[in-house]
């Protein structure tokens, strides 16, 4: 899960990271790191920094693909919920993701 | 033939008989045939309580099961109505009850030969069960030790339990005396070997002919890359001439390049195209040929079930694992498509938007059902299920440990507090919150008054729906005024601030009546449970009005579900005595003395069971 650093995130937070999650979430991001990388590159692009707690609070995100996440989150663009994930990762539950 | 190939051939073979036995034709004859006996047991009642019910007997209801001809029962019909509806002065004649004698004689008949049909099926289904169990037990045995003989640290020679796995082959009538000699030098040589040089010599596949191999098929730089970060399981168990005919396949079915890296070489390592096609051609039948199949591994191999896999008690520990040596080994085995099939027809009979087209869901699909099961009745018990659940996200059900963590949230005033219903709408808060914080809640909530504490712990957007600082689902806690970031930093927080009741020195046997709980996780409880005269003085003294989840003593809430369920199932195990209630109570609260002493008192009834503080 190296590849995580680039996003700032340290060797630390790798480590929280990889002692919170479990063992398939932990294969699906070591296997995957494009698609990985193209959701977090997503969430960044829209404001979303708090990466690290996306990825312990909803490790079920990294399985879909970019495309299907980003169409998810549009949908309810009308409402505030970049706002709403911007403050807490745990808040796609109101959008049932 | 190599030891290892031997073994896996012979799984595979096994795999293959597995796959092709179905249990389904002879499930659904079964319950045909209770269909049949139960339609004839109502007739056969109906007609034996009173001859005049043959008036209303349809013909085509019996004409599968008796031989009277319709024309004479159209006949004896005719004669019921006429005496008991236009109250005429008619009767059968004697050769007519003869007919109706012999018409209910042949429904017995037809009855007991179907009951004795379908204990036949029933006896065919339980041969084929244990058959699948015999399988399922050589599958599990032979992957495990072709694990052993191709794992280059394990020095171990072959044992007896090993020997008791290769007897599967050598009993095998379909196996050929070349083969079982081959597998007999091959073991003598494989235990030399160990024992003269302590290494072993394994076949590997050169990693720049896998690469190559790649390259013929298409593929850039980036795969070759991806080979080589995984190079070392990869070498240890490709077959290259197996590789080439997966290629093959899925470059001519035009699905090649649909499948992700790490599918891909899990599926070349693990798989064989004859499991493939057969795959593939299920899906196209079932136009279910959706884009995220291609990035699960474990729908293109042969997999067993998850609770087979469960059952299943490795003759030689541990092995396998999450190293990189053994990854592409888990996502190949991570479940059956079979069982995510069935999870997801279950879910969605609840209610939840869940489809396996739907990657987000994959992680839930792949829970076990078991776990899946437990899940919903604790969401059920806990009253989640009180709200839409289209819109409820399927990862909570793939939670684990859910009902402590509501008594918990039930206690924070997180569930079912007044209008607070925090945890219904934000369930994932049952995964996210830091065990730290769940410390820090008590703590706060303790210490202020609860409209402060909702103000605390509630973020700015409070005023447009209930949202938790953002603070108590991750690691941080100084906007508090705490520094909980290293274990030392939480430790020393929580022996500063909190006793631990679970220590037999507060509650004696507390510590044997968690394991217990943590055992048995009860979810639900005895409804004699409310009859115990401990909980009745909960129950008279400090139970909420209209609320089904709550006691409270002082300020304090406890849950009432944690009380009911961990003590009835204490009582189950013949524990009834007042430290086994206390646990019960205080169970995964975190408590200061004060706090504690306050609720041994209250719930003791004031000290007369013989208590001292």
């Amino acid at each position: 899960m190296e590849y995580l650093t680039k996003y700032n995130l340290t060797a630390e937070d790798i480590n929280d990271i990889i002692n919170t999650i479990d063992e398939e979430d932990k294969l699906e991001l070591e296997l995957n790191e494009e698609r990985v990388s193209s959701i977090i590159d997503y969430f960044l692009s829209i404001g979303l920094t708090n990466i690290k707690d996306i990825i312990i609070n909803k490790p079920n995100l990294f399985y879909d693909d970019v495309n299907s996440i980003k169409e998810r989150i549009e949908k309810h663009s009308n409402t505030n919920i970049i706002e709403l994930l911007k403050e807490d990762s745990i808040n796609f539950d109101l959008i049932g993701m | 033939m190599t030891l290892a190939e031997i073994i896996k051939t012979k799984r595979d073979n096994l795999y293959e008989t597995y796959n092709n036995i179905n249990l389904e034709n002879n499930k659904e004859k079964i319950e045909s045939l209770k269909e049949d006996i139960n339609k004839l047991t109502n007739l056969i009642e109906i007609l034996s309580k009173d001859i005049k019910n043959i008036k209303d007997l349809q013909y085509q209801d019996i004409s599968n099961y008796v031989s009277i001809k319709e024309e004479d029962l159209n006949n004896i019909k005719l004669v019921l109505k006429a005496k008991y509806e236009a109250n005429l002065s008619v009767d059968l004649t004697t050769t007519q009850l003869e007919v109706v004698k012999k018409l209910i004689e042949e429904l017995v008949e037809k009855k007991d030969s179907l009951v004795e049909t379908v204990k036949k099926e029933a006896e065919k289904v339980s041969k084929i069960k244990e058959e699948v169990s015999f399988i399922e037990e050589a599958i599990l045995n032979l992957e495990y030790l072709y694990e052993k003989v191709n794992d280059k640290e394990d020095y171990s020679l072959l044992n007896l339990e090993d020997f008791k796995t290769l007897s599967i082959i050598l009993e095998d009538k379909d196996t050929s005396s070349k083969i079982k000699i081959d597998l007999l030098s091959s073991v003598i040589e494989y235990n030399e070997n160990i024992k003269k040089q302590n290494k072993k010599i394994l076949v590997t596949t050169d990693i720049e002919e896998v690469k190559e191999c790649f390259r013929s098929f298409g593929f850039s730089e980036d795969m070759l890359k991806y080979i080589d970060r995984n190079k070392e399981e990869i070498s240890r168990n490709i077959d290259l001439g197996n590789t080439r005919d997966i290629l093959t396949f899925l470059g001519n079915n035009k699905i090649l390049d649909k499948f992700s890296k790490g599918a891909l070489l899990a599926i070349v390592l693990y798989s064989n195209e004859s499991t493939i096609s057969k795959r593939y051609k299920d899906l196209k039948e079932r136009k279910a040929l959706f884009p995220a199949l291609f990035e699960m591994p474990s729908i293109w191999v042969n997999n067993l079930p998850k609770k087979a896999r469960a059952r299943h008690k490795s003759p030689s520990g541990n092995r396998g694992g999450s190293g990189n040596n053994h990854r592409l080994r888990g996502y190949a085995n991570m479940i059956s498509y079979e069982e995510m099939l069935s999870n997801e027809e279950y879910l969605t009979s609840l209610g939840l938007n869940v489809s396996i087209s739907n990657k987000t869901n994959i992680k839930v699909l792949q829970t076990p059902r078991e776990k899946i099961e437990e899940n919903v009745r604790t969401y059920k018990t806990y009253g989640f299920f009180n709200r839409d659940m289209s819109s409820f996200p399927p990862s909570a059900f793939s939670f684990s440990k859910v009902a402590d963590k509501c008594d918990r949230l039930v206690e924070l005033g997180l569930l079912h507090n007044f209008n607070i219903n925090y945890a219904v709408s934000n369930p994932s808060v049952i995964n996210c919150m830091r065990e730290e914080n769940f410390a820090l809640l008590y703590k706060l909530k303790r210490e202020n008054s609860i409209e402060d504490y909702y103000n605390i712990i509630f973020s700015q957007y409070q005023r447009y729906r209930q949202l938790l600082n953002r603070c108590l689902t991750t690691k941080c806690s100084k906007k508090f005024g705490y520094n909980l970031g290293t274990v030392e930093e939480i430790e020393a927080f929580k022996q500063e601030n909190f006793i631990n009741q679970m220590n037999d020195t507060y509650i004696p046997n507390a510590s044997k009546y968690e394991e217990i709980i943590t055992k048995e996780n009860p979810i639900t409880y005895q409804d004699d449970i409310l009859t115990d005269e401990n909980i009745k003085t909960l129950e008279e003294n400090y139970r909420v009005d209209n609320n089904p989840y709550q006691y409270k003593i002082g300020e304090e809430i406890i849950c009432r579900l944690k009380v009911l369920r961990c003590y009835s199932a204490l009582k189950e195990k013949g524990i009834t005595d007042d430290n086994a209630f206390l646990y019960s109570v205080t169970r995964g609260m975190y408590l200061d003395e004060k706090t504690f002493n306050l609720i041994k008192t209250s719930v003791k009834g004031r000290g007369e069971y013989g208590w001292s503080i």
